[in-house]
């Protein structure tokens, strides 16, 4: 009896342990920031076989050499976009695809992501980023309302709104996409995209509204309407309107993204420094230029783009002989190199042909990084524009629609 | 009719569960049917208790027993093929006593003699497959619409996303949709299925629902695969009335009434019946968009009129000729979940004429002959106009096109009028070989030729996408079935042919570029292979196994010209499964009826269709290669005279087997992952209490029933990170009910409470659904 009340002490002390440390273990893990440990931050996505569903994840990785796991990722929606400005990270939900239709902001550190602010958005009004002024304003194209939120980037609360339903061609809304700040005006590309999501046949140019952002108010609308190029850039990527050395605005127009063969124009148009109407005779329909490296193909549309310097932009180009039968996966991405100044287009050996969700293009002291979904091989890769060298620093088994590195 | 009513008896009673009756004093109708001119016993006749609506099948010697029977007088009908019936008064107040009851053959001949065998074999083949009943009583004076009643069915869950009218899908094993068929008195439904949901049956018309699980039998034509739910109608007395009225929460209302007549002097029965439904489904439901906010869902009013008649003759030439037209009118609003939407909904109208010849001997002693042709002509109508959406807090918004649409994201308005000629011919053809053998012949041919109209569409796209379309499919298949002489051994092995072509054509949205046409033509293979054998009289073994095609129903391939888009390269799906199972069954042979029945089971799928919603619409896709294991297990019984039980658990496992993404060589990251937005544990469990004359009194009956549904937690995407947040969480729900009737089963009241605990409940993601519920439901039989 004796012996029965020992062991079912030492049972009981046994069990009351375990389950201590079974607390003490759920506290650490509690304490874990979701998001992983790192300092680039990547969006893996999952697709479904017909590349326009599927799960995305938003996670943090040490360096470049290490395994993407999915562990500790948070899930997002299906290819959701994102802004970052110093150490916040804002996520934007996805349209139609069972996600939360909340804009957060994270504050991320090496140690992981915590959500520190949440804004309730107009399902269907379509933010896809954030255009950051300063610390108490930023703005918040709505792609699907044709207005412009006026926010406090910290809290997220609204504090105006940039009406430009009338500026909308055919219908109430003229698709505000990407803008950039010049001075004290906001130049913000205008899609002007009909229900096809596609541009209106009957109005193929490159809107920009120009913002005082002192005042919130609309200066003017500027059109450039004489080469054709149409749908200046799309609206989640920074680098598709940029300035360079000598502040001249350049907007990548991507036309109808390499669909249409009867409609491949596709470029840039430029404003330059000092003005604010276009320059025509600087735009550029890169559609009629053969790539260097290719057996004379030509890009049918600019899918992403970042300026290095010196009239050099790197950018994913579609090509038309790549299409296949479904365009959000088909591997009909190519990494290139434009010369501005030049006008020469050059295909980047090494990182494979990629479909339309890994074509995210980031710098990193001095290097840039080019996502990547091939055939064979898919994850980050390395481009020396000093050099032209080209390394896969990363692999992954999934697109990387996002990244950016700390 | 006769032959119809039998085989649904002996699915009830062989096969089904069965529930002791109530009883102040337990009696049991005894008896043997002989052949009145030698004596000699009759195995295999159908003995009916009319007022209770019970019956059994006497043995191989003859000898029937009804048991349990409460005191009163009752008439006893005792049917055989190639006898004429009979109809025998007996009184319980004389004690168990025996009822001896002979019939007079129809003809004397040799050839007719050797006709009966064959045909007690005809009542034996469908005992090949194993198949799950539910039976009339499990129906009967409930207030439970049907899919609420197949979702505590072992193995199968509902798919619902919303009240009554909604949007819904049958799981059977994991496989869903279209893949499950869905069958009317063996008639495919499935192509109707847009038009014509599960529930939208009247509960009290039917006799008993059958779900095939695995192998799907011959005799429905091989367009199903995985599964398949037959609904039987019921075969009526003479004379008969039914009406009924049901009331739920929600403003939910039922009416539904039944009328036969049967003319036996020219061998016609006249039927009409029909039921309009009405719902405001404005439940308050907790917004998965914004956190904390409750909307009262104000736009999902549902309206349907379902009206059919049916007549049908018996002294014709053929042993049964029938005519059924149906008509079906429908409106629905369409309810906004992320957006208030306040004025799309949709409308539809739909025409139905089915035409069903049955002869056995035709020709040829042992040569049954069953054909059905249907021909239906639809009409849908989908309308958002509306030029101004709202968000939950009232603010309106311009909607991105002119012409309107308030549907997020559409960016385009409607008003179609898409109209649809369908026409299905079934032949089955049957040749008894002698009591042993036997070989099927069966043909499903199917034509849909669509043609959608939407001048708002097009005005507000720029341009056409949805374009006539003309769907052909033959499905032929040839079954040899083998009964061992004892009946012990069943087998059945069918091969199957499948062809479909379709032509129509195709505009890419995003480009202006002429239409293409599309012209499909396939061909495929299937087989299956099914046994069972009967270890003792209580103990059976089944085995079955199949290589199953579904060819893509045309909607998969098209879409439906508003919210699904085309999928012009959608394969058909095929299955490679395995089903091995006992069942313990000792219906009729022990006063608990126990039941213990246990199933494994296995499936390969390839090119698997699964509906899958992106960013610019929904649509059906392959999905190269899933593997399902899974083990399902049921028990019921009569624990006591007055009380029945019964619990089931599943437990399923599908997982990714693709080594590889489609077209390329890198490694699938969800290889070996849970299948996403399926269910992969459930269990169900249920008592009902009855008596008779509770409240004292005659005539009366009581029930009482309590059941309980859990699904476990499932994900909605592949499960990939701890952190995953798109959940379809736990559900654990309640139901309690009750049923009186007055009068010997003429009146009828019932009632219950679903969802007793008022627990929040989802089955398709963001698609909250009605909480606590309550009904009553009112029915009047005359007969």
């Amino acid at each position: 009896m004796k012996k029965r009340l020992l062991y079912s002490a030492a049972m009981l002390c046994a069990v009351s342990l375990a389950l201590t440390s079974c607390d003490k273990e759920k506290k650490q893990e509690t304490d874990e920031l979701p998001g992983g440990k790192g300092h680039i931050l990547l969006e893996p996505t999952v697709k479904n076989d017909d590349g326009t569903s599927g799960s995305s994840y938003l996670i943090q990785i040490e360096d470049f050499s290490s395994k993407i796991s999915f562990d500790n990722a948070i899930q997002i929606g299906f290819a959701a976009t994102f802004t970052v400005q110093g150490n916040d990270i804002y996520m934007f939900p996805t349209d139609m695809a069972k996600s939360s239709q909340t804009l957060v902001r994270y504050e991320r550190s090496k140690d992981g992501l915590r959500q520190v602010a949440s804004k309730q958005i107009v399902p269907g009004s379509s933010p896809y980023c954030l255009i950051y002024v300063n610390d108490s304003k930023a703005y918040i194209p709505l792609y699907g309302q044709g207005n412009v939120m006026v926010v406090n980037p910290k809290t997220l609360e609204t504090t105006g709104t940039i009406n430009l339903t009338q500026y909308g061609f055919s219908d109430q809304c003229a698709d505000p996409a990407m803008g950039i700040i010049r001075g004290n005006y906001l130049y913000l590309a205008l899609d002007q995209i009909g229900a096809t999501w596609m541009p209106f046949e009957n109005y193929r140019q490159a809107d920009v509204a120009i913002i005082d952002i002192t005042t919130d108010q609309v200066v003017k609308v500027i059109s450039e309407n004489q080469t054709g190029l149409c749908f200046p850039t799309r609206p989640f990527l920074p680098g598709m309107i940029f300035m360079n050395e000598n502040k001249d605005i350049y907007v990548a127009c991507a036309g109808y993204f390499g669909y249409d063969p009867s409609y491949l124009k596709s470029g840039f148009v430029c404003i330059p420094n000092g003005q604010q109407e276009f320059d025509p005779s600087r735009s550029w329909d890169v559609s009629t230029t053969a790539i260097e490296g290719t057996d004379g193909w030509k890009p049918a549309t600019i899918y992403n783009s970042a300026y290095i310097g010196n009239g050099k932009v790197l950018a994913y180009v579609g090509i038309l002989e790549l299409n296949g039968d479904n365009p959000y996966t088909a591997r009909n991405t190519m990494a290139t190199v434009i010369d501005l100044n030049a006008k020469t287009i050059a295909k980047i050996d090494g990182i494979p042909y990629t479909d339309g969700h890994s074509c995210s293009i980031e710098e990193y002291q001095g290097k840039f990084y080019f996502s990547a979904y091939g055939v064979d091989k898919s994850g980050i890769f390395s481009y020396d524009p000093a050099t032209g060298a080209v390394e896969q620093v990363t692999s992954c088994n999934s697109d990387i629609s996002f990244m950016h590195i700390f | 009719m006769y032959r119809a009513l039998m085989t649904g008896l002996i699915a009830m009673l062989s096969i089904g569960p069965l529930r002791a009756d109530d009883l102040e004093k337990e009696i049991d109708i005894i008896g043997t049917v002989y052949d009145v001119n030698d004596n000699s016993p009759l195995a295999g006749a159908t003995v009916y208790i009319e007022e209770l609506e019970r019956g059994v099948i006497s043995d191989n010697e003859g000898v029937f027993r009804i048991t349990d029977i409460p005191d009163g007088t009752y008439t006893l009908k005792v049917q055989f093929l190639g006898y004429h019936p009979q109809e025998k008064t007996v009184s319980t107040d004389k004690g168990n006593r025996s009822n001896d009851i002979g019939l007079k053959p129809e003809s004397m001949s040799l050839s007719e003699v050797i006709i009966s065998e064959k045909s007690q074999a005809r009542l034996l083949r469908e005992q090949a497959m194993p198949v799950s009943v539910i039976s009339m009583q499990q129906l009967q004076g409930t207030v439970s619409d049907i899919q609420s009643i197949l979702a505590r069915t072992v193995g199968v869950t509902i798919r619902a996303s919303g009240g009554m009218g909604s949007t819904s899908r049958l799981s059977v094993r994991g496989l869903e949709g279209k893949r499950i068929g869905f069958f009317i008195d063996e008639t495919p439904m499935a192509d109707q299925s847009d038009f014509l949901d599960l529930n939208d049956i009247p509960i009290d018309m039917i006799d008993r629902i059958e779900i095939y699980k695995g192998v799907v039998p011959a005799k429905f034509g091989g367009s199903a695969m995985g599964g398949a739910v037959n609904i039987v109608i019921k075969e009526y007395p003479d004379h008969y009335a039914d009406v009924s009225y049901q009331r739920e929460s929600y403003n939910t209302n039922r009416f539904q009434t039944v009328l036969k007549k049967n003319d036996r002097k020219h061998g016609l029965v006249y039927g009409v019946g029909g039921g309009f439904n009405y719902a405001d489904n404005d439940y308050v439901m907790e917004s998965p968009y914004v956190k904390g906010l409750k909307i009262k869902r104000d736009h999902d009013t549902y309206k349907k009129v379902l009206m059919g008649g049916s007549m049908k003759a018996h002294n014709w030439w053929f042993d049964e000729v029938e005519l059924e037209p149906v008509y079906l009118r429908t409106y629905h609003e369409i309810q906004g979940i992320d957006t208030d939407i306040r004025h799309a909904h949709t409308k539809s109208d739909g025409f139905l004429l089915n035409f069903k010849l049955e002869k056995d001997d035709l020709f040829l002693e042992g040569l049954d002959f069953d054909m059905s042709t249907a021909v239906a002509y639809t009409r849908y109508h989908m309308i958002d106009t509306a030029k101004t959406y709202y968000d939950w807090t009232g603010l309106g918004y311009p909607t991105p096109s002119v012409y309107g649409g308030e549907i997020t994201n559409n960016r385009f308005a409607s008003d179609s009028d898409n109209r649809k000629l369908t026409l299905l011919n079934k032949l089955y053809i049957e040749y008894l070989i002698n009591k042993r053998n036997s070989v099927i012949f069966n043909s499903v041919l199917q034509t849909a030729d669509g043609r959608p109209s939407d001048d708002l569409k097009i005005l507000s796209l720029g341009k056409k996408v949805d374009f006539d379309s003309r769907m052909r499919s033959w499905v032929v298949g040839l079954t040899y079935d083998y009964r061992s002489l004892d009946q012990r051994f069943l087998n059945s092995l069918t091969g199957r042919y499948y062809w479909y072509g379709m032509d129509t054509r195709y505009q890419n949205v995003y480009v202006n570029v002429p239409s293409e046409p599309i012209t499909l033509r396939k061909t495929s293979w299937g087989y299956s292979e099914a046994m069972r054998y009967r270890i003792t009289p209580g103990l059976m073994a089944k085995l079955s196994g199949g290589y199953d095609v579904r060819i893509p129903a045309e909607n998969e391939l098209l879409g439906d010209g508003a919210t699904i888009t085309p999928a012009r390269d959608l394969l058909p799906e095929r299955n490679l499964s395995a089903n091995a199972g006992l069942l313990y069954d000792l219906t009729g042979i022990h006063p608990s009826n126990l039941q213990i029945e246990v199933n494994g089971f296995y499936m390969h799928v390839d090119d698997m269709i699964r509906f899958v919603k992106g960013i610019l619409g929904a649509q059906y896709q392959n999905f190269g290669q899933m593997r399902t294991l899974g083990v399902e297990a049921e028990v019921k019984a009569d624990m006591l005279p007055c009380l029945y039980g019964y619990v089931n658990a599943t437990y399923q496992d599908l997982r990714d087997t693709r080594d590889h993404e489609a077209g390329t060589e890198m490694p699938n990251p969800t290889k070996g992952k849970r299948m996403p937005n399926i269910p992969y544990l459930m269990s169900n469990a249920g008592l009902e209490f009855h008596k008779e004359n509770l409240f004292g009194g005659t005539g009366q009956n009581t029930r009482l029933f309590a059941d309980m549904s859990f699904i476990e937690e499932y994900f909605y995407d592949f499960e990939l990170t701890k952190n995953e947040k798109r959940r379809i969480p736990r559900s654990l729900t309640f139901d309690l009910g009750f049923e009186h009737s007055f009068f010997d089963q003429r009146l009828y009241i019932s009632g219950s409470i679903k969802n007793v605990a008022d627990a929040t409940v989802i089955s398709e993601y963001n698609c909250p659904l009605p909480g606590r519920t309550l009904g009553l439901k009112l029915r009047y039989i005359l007969r």
